[in-house]
This record gives structure tokens, C-alpha cells and sequence, in this order.
């Protein structure tokens, strides 16, 4: 989820009237978009990651004025044509640091005053949302805006040497060297490695030879500087995704669109292929089929109304011999397929519209087979008087290796706490954990979990394997190995299983009180005494006895049980 | 009958006591009246050991016969070392006692020129302090005995410690701070418990009251027949009897069984997969960008050191091509644009612990169920998030998917509906939401009563882009329910920390 605070006057400028915060909330409640807060003069949005269109003053009022009919279909007209001259030229330089270039060019309508301060605002707020969200924080695309009425085209896009470059960075006043730049300044401290390498450095330059930016760290002062007034806007994005790059300049378009501005290409030469950068600027042709999303909305939709639909979404829409295709603007990247259509239309009717039914149950539910001994087994440890317990996988070191041998648990590359950054290989180390906490309660105590454990398995596709295994302790003055054989005992007792226990050693425990069990052979549990050192070490004073049980195992061994008729 | 207590009368209050507190209450009332008895003296008055006798006393005061007077004073007494240095000596005494006998010795001469354990080196190094201070031994090269005094002379300390060994008081405070400052001695409280009737204890009528009348009932009493002559001794039902803690469910299990009930009910079979997953099943089968932020290290776990590996190879061809916007084999046309960002298999095998119970659903489709098919995943997932009262790094999904011919989204809304239904939820409305996996997404939102409306049931009907690899050919709708806030919903719980609550008192008083 991404967030925007954005201008209610500019807002409703766009929109071409006010709404009320009841009004504004209703609407974008059928919506991708929600509204977290109204005051002073702002509203804060939130949207999903796929809609950052809808994040943009601009691109929120066309959503709302196709919401509230007062316009559809696509904003503006068709791309104008490139401006004569206004193209780039990408030197083969760039390419193992940053190859891809896209660039377009928008212009105020007739009449315009151009930029006023409060756009320009949004337009750097925006910049910035896309350089955090879609540019992957500039590393995948960025963005730079340039004001082109001050600039002599065509554009060049190179590495040069860092002793060639002087420039003012954006916000100074004294003309600095690339190498102090990018040994001095906080913005290339944090994003100079996506525009150097060694003594090279990423240059935008006109043919004057005038610097409009380092990219992807910052523009120059100047030349690259958009002001109050300024009527033709050149939008560059520099990146290492060719279609991030693409997407980039697409989203950056939406806020003049929204305005009335219109946009034309920016032709672009690379050493081996040169590209006329329409694409970048037009609507994509998405078809339209009408059976495909009646099939998946559950719906008896006319093409009209899903044209309508289409429209109200603000796509547009193209009817051409018999074929219905939307025109998809460059700010919805996240339109793919004609099957993204059918939420569009939906959406624009509203899911309210879509009567929930229920499908005919034509299944069996059940449990997996394999938990079928949990209930029993659970039932009978109550009525032994052990607490159930819920613990969590994530335990620490120190508990990972209680009983087991380093190296066994899995350990996290990058826990958020050491407490919590290695799985369990065995469950009764959580409940010793358990135990540890309940030290100021009184003894006897008596608990049991059946509960996940992760084991390494290099056969399996994770290199592990997730058993579920049943734990209990006792802890109290009684405890001890033969309590707890005598539990085991009767556990497999109610199962009608016969678990013969052996000799066994197991780390943390009493050497000599520990046993195996086992069922046709294979192992399926231990059962053991605590040893006092790690005892001491939880502060629990008082004896531990444990029994630990693969549930897994016991539902494969299934088959060996006599009949209970029998 | 009353909640009032009723009043009793100290006539009818004798039937409750026991044949040993009539006893003790005897011992006590002997006593002029006013004067409190030792405990000890009761006791022995009663015939009675002084824990039982003091038990008695504590249970008549509770039924307030008598009253406890209590009184503390302050003596000084020996410390363990110091009864040990009473009776060896002082070090000082010794190092003296062995100078003279010896004649001159260094101090390192000094513990082997006297049978073993009869003066240790450091009680040597303390010694010499106050002897010297006392002007009693002279240091040249070796210790020797000052010449102008008499060895056996008594030493400082020396009858300070034979007095308060035999139980006598030392006054002086001088040698008194010394014996503390030298551990020898320690200021010690002394309690003594007296007891006396209370004016009910002493008008209690006694005559009669210890009898045959019967407390608990013994295995003797019933082998034997002894009660059929005996009176039962009524108990005070109103006093404060033993608290009880039992084993019981854990409360979260308990609920999670619950909505496992509903959902079998409903026709879904449980499915369950790895909590620790190769990225291929977390995220690529869900046709998830391998660039998508939330596959970074600040939204899911990795794990150290384990390698992913035999992942089907048609399946990774054609995840890939999806992922890249190829068309599938035998398709004309890619099934949509795709990321256009190269699909990497190294990404693909690394191996986390699973952030979304949809790596259930994906196993469960790779394993190509016949339709019509419902299953269900109740689980843990793991996500990177700060720990506070409504957020935990490991936490249950309920996953659900159906997968039928003509399945479209409005049976989707109709399945969440249902199942917000049977957990009790009553109003459902639907919000559009995103999902790299489905299209069209959507946001089940719940009515709480107090919180007014929760976003908790996600869902969406399964994109083509996920479907096509898997073979699936009918429409799959699936959600993941976050279970553990509906939990706290029914629970009445305020922190997700207790649906992992071990603690045994809290786990015990837990309502039904």
C-alpha cells in the first residue's frame, strides 16, 4: 500500500467541482483508492500497489469524474506529433550501468498560464512516489523533469569522466566538479552508485553541452529546473528495466494529461536501433471480450454496457470491423491481459452490482488423515491433567539447541530479533521455554502441544521437511524418566500401538534416561529426563520429564493396528 | 433461601470446631484470663506438635477464638563463624599460642609447623593485624612473641565471644562493631507468638463439642463401620477452600478447530504444505513480479545455508514464460505482457519460510485435483514485522479454494459471504483490492461491533497467468482469511500476542 496527500483545491480544480468528505468516501469506497483523513486543505489516500495512478491529484479526479459521469474515456486527445529537433542520442557508454532512456515531451493548452508553484509541488511528490514504488527506489527506473523552452536539443545521454563534468547541483549555487559532487553531496551519498562507476559518471547534456542532470541522482540548477510558467515540460527516465523505464515516463505523463496538457514523443537513437518513441505515449490496444468477463463476473452484460463500462474506468475505447479493443493509457501499467479488463468493468459498475450466489457443494470436506490422531491424542492428555499449549516455530539459539545439535535448526539470514531467527527441530524445547516462564507458578506442571517442527531433509525440494509432532513435559517433584515411560505408555496404549522403548542418549538430557521408541522398527518418538544443567539454566528447580512423538510417522504406521472389532 | 450470612451464635459456632482446636482452646482459656500463652506452651498444653498446634491456632483465629499477639526483639548472636571461632579459637590466639611454643617464625613457616588445619595461611595474614595492634607480637625478619608480655594474657574479642557463646549479652559496642566487621557476629530479630482466647473463645461452651463428631471421612471409618456411631461435623461452607487449576484446551486451538468444523462442514478437505518453501511455490507460481517489494529481505524471511532444489521442469519453463509475457507452448499468444523483466530460476530455488498459506493452494493445484474440488489450509505464514499487540512475525491464514466449471466471481462473493456466516459475522461488504494473482481481487470486509468495519476476508478469482501453467483448466476463486484477528474478534482479545498465551494460571482461568 502506497499513500498521498494531496491538495483538495487542485483536486476539485480538475474535477470541476467540490465533494463533501462523505461524498469523496462513498465514491472511492468502490474504489481502489481509500481515503485515510480530510483536513487542512489535504486528503490522504491510500491505494493498492497497482493503481498508482490513482495516487496523483490528477489521476484521482479523472477516476472520480468517471465514477460521477461527468466525463469518460480517455483524457485529452490523441499524441501529438514529435517536436521537430527534440530528440536523444544514447552513447554505448552507459550500458553496464544504466542503459535504458525513454523521454516525452507535454505542452500546456492554448491559453495556458503553464506550471504554477502548487503543481510543480505535486509534480516532485509524485516524481518521488514513482522513484520509491514502480523505479524500486530508483535502482529499476527514476525520473527527471526539464524545462524545455530553456534547453537546445537533441539530448545526449553518456558516461563521461568525472573530471569533464562540472554543473550546479539542483537547490546550490556554485558550480562544483562531478567528483566533489559525488564525493560530497547527501544525494549522492545515497544514490551514487546507481550513477558512477569508478571515474565515470552518467551525464544528460543538450547540445549546448549544458548539464540537466547526473542521472539518476540529481538534476542541475538551471537546466534542469522547472518553474512557475513554464509551458512545455521535457519528461526523461533513465533506468536499468527497459519497460520500468517505459512505465516511468508513462505514470509521469498522467498529471499533465489530467490538465489538459498534451503530450507528443521523444524520438530516441541507441547505438544499435533508433526508435520513434510513440509507443511510449499511446494508448496499448487491449481486445475486449465480452464472453470472457460475462464468464468470470457471473454477468449478462451487453457490449454496450461493457463498453460504457470501459469508458466510465476512463480507458478508452476502439470498435474496428466487429472488434471491440480498449485503449489503455500509458499511466495503467497494470492492466496485462483482456482478463484485467473484466475488473475494470466491474469496478465501474460497482461490485455492489454482483449479487453474491452460491456455488452447488459437489465435495466431501474432511481433515487430512494424518491429523487423526491429534483429537484422541489431545483428549487423553487433558484427562492426564497436560495443559494444551500454542507456541510459535521461531524460537532463539540458546532453545533451538537445548536438544539439539548446532547445526540441526534452521536459522534465518535475516531475523528481526536473535530470539525469534531459528526454527525448532524439536517441539518439547518450546515447551521447556514454557516452563521457563512459569517458573513463579506452582508445581506440579503438565503441558502438551501438538505442533509444527522443521527438520532438515536434503531429499526434499526445501532441503526440509515440516513434521508435526506431539510434545508433552511434566515438571514437579514426581517427574522423572519413569513418569513419563508410563505416559508414553499409555498414550500408545489408547492407539493400540505397542512402542518398545531402547536405550538412547539425547543432547540436554540425563545420560542413561533416555529411551527411543519404536513401532516395527521405525523410530517414532524418545522419551527422557532433563538434565539439571539446563534446568538451572531456565531457573526451573524441580525435575522435567519429556515425550516427544512424530504424528507423521504414527499415520503412515496406520495399517499395522489391529482392528478394534477385532 | 438468603445470599445474606446468616448470623451464627458461638452456641451453634462449637459443632465446627475439631477435637484438637477444643483442645487448644482448653490450653488457652487455663491461662489467667487476659494473659496470651507461647505458642510452644500451648501446644504442649493441647498435647499437640507445634506445626499442627500452630495450625489449629491460625484456624481458630480465623474463626476469630483467639488472638494472635506478636512481638519481636533485636539481639546480637554469632554468626556460623563466629560459633566456629568460639570453639578453635581465635586466629589470632593460635598464631600467638604456636609463637610461643615454637619461638620465631616467618609468617609462611607459621601453617607447617603446626599440625594440619590447626591455623591456615590467611588466618595467619588476619591474625597478625590485631596482634600487632595489641602490641602482642614484634616483626623482624620472623614473628615472634613481644617481649614483655605474658602469652596466655586473654586477647580483645576473645571473652566478647565466650559470653555470647554461652548465651550471654555483650554490652560493649566497641567489640560488638569489631565481631560485625570481622562476620564473628550479626544482629538477629527474635519473634515469639503468644496466643489468647478471644472474648468469644473464652463464653464458648466446650463440654461435649470433641466427642465422636467426624471430620473427614477416612478409607478406616468406612472399612470399619466407626461412623455408623459417629456425628459429621458440619464445615464452614463459606470459608476459603483451595484454589484448583485444571488442563483444559488451549483457547486459541480450541476456536481454530471451530472454524475447521465450519469448513468441512461447508465441503472443504484440509490440505497442508511446508512451512519452509521454495520461492517457486511462495511467489512465482502466483505469477508474483520477482522484483515485487514484498518479495524483499524487509517482507519475508530467508533461510541460511539450504538450498532449493527439483523443482518440476515443464512447470519452471512455463512460469517463466509468463512471467516474461512468452507465449505457452502450443498457445499463439502470450497470455498477457507479462513483467517483460527476465525471469531468473536462482530466485526461483531460494528458500524462505512461507509468507502466504496461497503456497498451500499452489502445491495442492500443482498435484492437479479432479474438479470439483474445495480445500482448505488453516496455517501459519511468517511475515518481517515489528512485534506489538496487533502484529506478529508468525500468525495463521485460513486458505480456501474452489475450483468448478462456470465458477465465476459472483460465487466467490456467495463462499465468503457463507463462511463469514457461519463464524457468526452477519454483515459483509466487498471492496476492490490487488493481488498480482487474481483478477478481480477483492476485499471482504466485516462489521465489528466495536471497531466497525475490518478489512479480513482477501480474495480473488485465480489469473489465467496462474492457472495456464498448472494445467488447471476450470476457474479457481480463492482466499486467505487472516484468522488470528478474527480470533481476537471472538476471543474478546485485545493483544494477538495471547493467541501464543502460555501463561498456566491465565491458560487455566480462560472462559469456556
Amino acid at each position: 500500500m502506497a499513500r498521498s496527500s494531496l491538495s483538495t483545491a487542485r483536486l476539485f480544480a480538475i474535477l470541476g467541482k467540490e465533494l463533501s468528505e462523505t461524498e469523496l468516501r462513498e465514491v472511492l469506497f468502490r474504489t481502489k483508492v481509500e481515503i485515510e483523513s480530510v483536513q487542512n486543505g489535504q486528503v490522504e489516500v491510500e491505494g493498492n500497489a497497482d493503481r498508482l495512478d490513482l495516487l496523483d491529484e490528477g489521476g484521482l479526479a479523472l477516476e472520480l469524474q468517471g465514477s460521477l459521469g461527468s466525463a469518460s474515456g480517455l483524457p485529452g486527445g490523441p499524441p501529438g506529433a514529435a517536436l521537430p529537433g527534440v530528440e536523444a542520442r544514447v552513447n554505448a557508454s552507459v550500458s553496464p550501468l544504466r542503459p535504458e532512456l525513454e523521454m516525452a515531451v507535454v505542452v500546456a493548452p492554448e491559453g495556458s498560464t503553464g506550471l504554477d508553484t502548487g503543481t510543480i509541488e505535486e509534480l516532485v511528490r509524485y516524481q518521488e512516489l514513482l522513484h520509491a514504488t514502480l523505479g524500486r527506489v530508483r535502482k529499476a527506473a527514476s525520473l527527471g523533469l526539464y524545462p524545455l523552452e530553456r534547453l537546445e536539443p537533441p539530448f545526449h545521454y553518456a558516461m563521461e569522466p568525472l573530471g569533464q563534468v562540472r554543473f550546479t547541483p539542483l537547490g546550490g549555487s556554485a558550480e562544483v566538479g562531478a567528483d566533489t559532487f559525488y564525493s560530497e553531496h547527501a544525494m549522492a551519498k545515497e544514490f551514487g552508485a546507481l550513477g558512477r562507476k569508478d571515474d565515470l559518471a552518467l551525464t544528460l547534456r543538450d547540445s549546448a553541452r549544458a548539464v540537466l542532470s547526473l542521472p539518476p541522482v540529481l538534476n542541475a540548477a538551471g537546466a534542469g529546473e522547472v518553474r512557475p510558467g513554464d509551458r512545455r515540460v521535457l519528461i526523461e527516465s533513465t533506468g536499468t528495466r527497459a519497460a520500468r523505464t517505459r512505465e516511468m515516463v508513462g505514470y509521469m505523463l498522467l498529471p499533465f494529461a489530467a490538465r489538459g496538457w498534451s503530450v507528443h514523443p521523444v524520438p530516441v537513437h541507441r547505438p544499435d536501433t533508433s526508435v520513434d518513441g510513440v509507443e511510449v505515449v499511446s494508448p496499448r490496444r487491449l481486445p475486449v471480450q465480452a464472453t470472457l468477463i460475462n464468464r468470470l463476473l457471473g454477468s449478462r452484460l451487453t457490449s454496450a454496457e461493457i463498453e460504457h463500462a470501459l469508458l466510465s474506468a476512463r480507458l478508452g475505447v476502439e470498435r474496428a470491423s466487429g472488434s471491440l479493443h480498449a485503449l489503455v493509457p500509458p499511466w495503467r501499467a497494470d492492466l496485462l491481459a483482456p482478463v484485467d479488463l473484466a475488473e475494470e468493468v466491474a469496478i465501474a459498475r460497482g461490485f455492489a452490482s454482483f449479487a453474491p450466489i452460491l456455488p452447488p457443494a459437489m465435495s466431501m470436506g474432511r481433515r487430512r488423515p494424518d491429523r487423526r490422531f491429534e483429537v484422541q491424542l489431545g483428549d487423553v492428555l487433558l484427562g492426564l491433567g497436560y495443559q494444551e499449549l500454542n507456541t510459535q516455530v521461531l524460537v532463539s539459539p540458546a532453545s533451538a539447541e537445548r536438544f539439539s545439535e548446532p547445526g540441526e535448526a534452521l536459522h534465518l539470514s535475516n531475523p528481526i530479533t536473535t530470539e525469534l531467527s531459528c526454527a525448532r527441530p524439536v517441539l518439547r524445547t518450546s515447551l521447556l521455554d514454557a516452563l521457563e516462564r512459569n517458573t513463579r507458578s506452582s508445581y506440579p506442571q503438565r503441558f502438551f502441544e501438538i505442533g509444527p517442527v522443521i527438520v532438515r531433509d536434503p531429499d526434499a525440494d526445501t532441503g526440509t521437511r515440516t513434521e508435526t509432532h506431539l510434545a508433552l513435559v511434566d515438571a514437579g517433584e514426581l517427574a522423572g524418566f519413569a513418569l513419563a515411560a508410563g505416559v508414553s505408555e499409555r498414550l500408545f496404549e489408547v492407539l493400540g500401538f505397542s512402542a518398545p522403548r531402547e536405550p538412547a542418549e539425547a543432547r540436554g538430557c540425563v545420560p542413561g534416561r533416555v529411551a527411543k521408541l519404536r513401532i516395527a522398527g521405525e523410530l517414532v518418538g524418545l522419551v527422557g529426563e532433563v538434565h539439571p544443567s539446563v534446568l538451572s539454566e531456565l531457573k526451573v528447580q524441580v525435575p522435567v520429564s519429556w515425550v516427544e512423538v512424530d504424528l507423521s510417522r504414527l499415520e503412515r504406521l496406520r495399517g499395522l493396528l489391529p482392528n478394534k472389532a477385532g | 433461601m438468603s445470599d445474606e450470612p446468616s448470623a451464627t451464635a458461638p452456641s451453634s459456632l462449637s459443632l465446627t470446631l475439631s477435637p484438637q482446636e477444643v483442645r487448644l482452646l482448653r490450653a488457652l482459656r487455663q491461662a489467667p484470663p487476659g494473659t496470651a500463652v507461647p505458642e510452644g506452651q500451648a501446644a504442649a498444653g493441647a498435647g499437640m506438635g507445634a506445626d499442627a498446634a500452630r495450625m489449629g491456632l491460625e484456624r481458630l483465629r480465623s474463626k476469630r477464638l483467639t488472638v494472635l499477639e506478636e512481638t519481636s526483639r533485636e539481639h546480637w548472636a554469632l554468626t556460623p563463624l563466629g560459633k566456629s571461632l568460639a570453639t578453635r579459637g581465635l586466629p589470632e590466639r593460635r598464631l600467638l599460642n604456636v609463637l610461643a611454643e615454637k619461638g620465631p617464625l616467618s609468617a609462611g613457616e607459621v601453617p607447617g609447623a603446626v599440625p594440619e588445619g590447626a591455623i591456615a595461611a590467611e588466618e595467619v595474614t588476619v591474625a597478625i593485624g590485631p596482634l600487632r595492634r595489641q602490641k602482642r607480637i614484634e616483626m623482624g625478619e620472623k614473628l615472634s612473641v613481644a617481649s614483655d608480655t605474658d602469652a596466655a594474657a586473654p586477647l580483645e574479642l576473645e571473652g566478647d565471644l565466650r559470653t555470647m557463646s554461652d548465651g550471654g549479652q555483650v554490652t560493649d559496642e566497641k567489640a560488638l562493631k569489631e565481631l560485625q566487621r570481622r562476620g564473628l557476629a550479626a544482629k538477629e530479630v527474635e519473634r515469639s507468638r503468644a496466643w489468647r482466647p478471644s472474648p468469644e473463645g473464652m463464653a464458648l461452651p466446650l463440654e461435649g463439642a470433641e466427642g465422636d463428631s467426624i471430620g473427614a471421612i477416612t478409607p478406616a471409618l468406612l472399612i470399619h463401620g466407626g461412623w455408623t456411631r459417629a456425628t459429621f461435623r458440619p464445615y464452614d461452607v463459606r470459608a476459603q477452600v483451595p484454589h484448583v487449576e485444571g488442563a483444559r484446551r488451549h483457547l486459541y486451538k480450541e476456536w481454530l478447530r471451530q472454524v475447521e468444523e465450519v469448513l468441512v462442514g461447508l465441503g472443504f478437505e484440509e490440505y497442508r504444505s511446508p512451512l519452509v518453501e521454495l520461492e517457486f511455490y511462495n511467489n512465482d507460481l502466483l505469477f508474483m513480479p520477482q522484483e515485487h517489494p514484498a518479495r524483499s529481505t524487509h517482507d519475508m524471511f530467508f533461510v541460511e545455508n539450504v538450498q532449493g532444489h527439483g523443482l518440476p521442469p515443464k512447470l519452471l519453463r512455463d512460469v517463466a514464460s509468463v512471467h516474461e509475457g512468452r507465449a505457452l507452448p502450443r498457445q499463439p499468444a502470450p497470455l498477457s505482457r507479462g513483467w517483460q523483466t527476465p525471469y531468473s530460476e536462482e530466485v526461483a530455488r531460494r528458500i524462505v519460510l512461507r509468507s502466504q498459506t496461497t503456497a498451500a493452494t499452489m502445491r495442492y493445484l500443482v498435484s492437479r485435483p479432479k474438479p470439483p474440488f474445495r480445500m482448505y489450509s488453516l496455517d501459519s505464514v511468517f511475515r518481517y514485522d515489528q512485534l506489538d499487540a496487533t502484529h506478529l512475525i508468525q500468525f495463521d491464514q485460513c486458505e480456501g479454494a474452489v475450483g468448478k466449471s462456470g465458477l465465476t466471481f459472483r460465487h466467490l462473493l456467495g463462499l465468503l459471504t457463507q463462511f463469514a456466516k457461519a463464524l457468526g459475522i452477519q454483515e459483509v461488504k466487498f471492496q476492490p483490492t490487488y493481488f498480482p494473482f487474481t483478477e478481480p481481487s477483492v476485499q471482504g470486509m466485516v462489521r465489528h461491533p466495536k471497531l466497525g468495519w475490518v478489512e479480513m476476508m482477501p480474495g480473488g478469482m485465480f489469473r489465467p497467468e496462474v492457472l495456464r501453467p498448472l494445467g488447471i483448466k476450470v476457474p479457481v476463486a480463492a482466499w486467505g482469511l487472516g484468522i488470528g484477528r478474527l480470533a481476537m474478534v471472538a476471543l474478546g482479545l485485545s493483544d494477538i500476542r495471547d493467541l501464543y498465551l502460555d501463561d498456566r494460571s491465565r491458560l487455566s482461568a480462560a472462559r469456556v
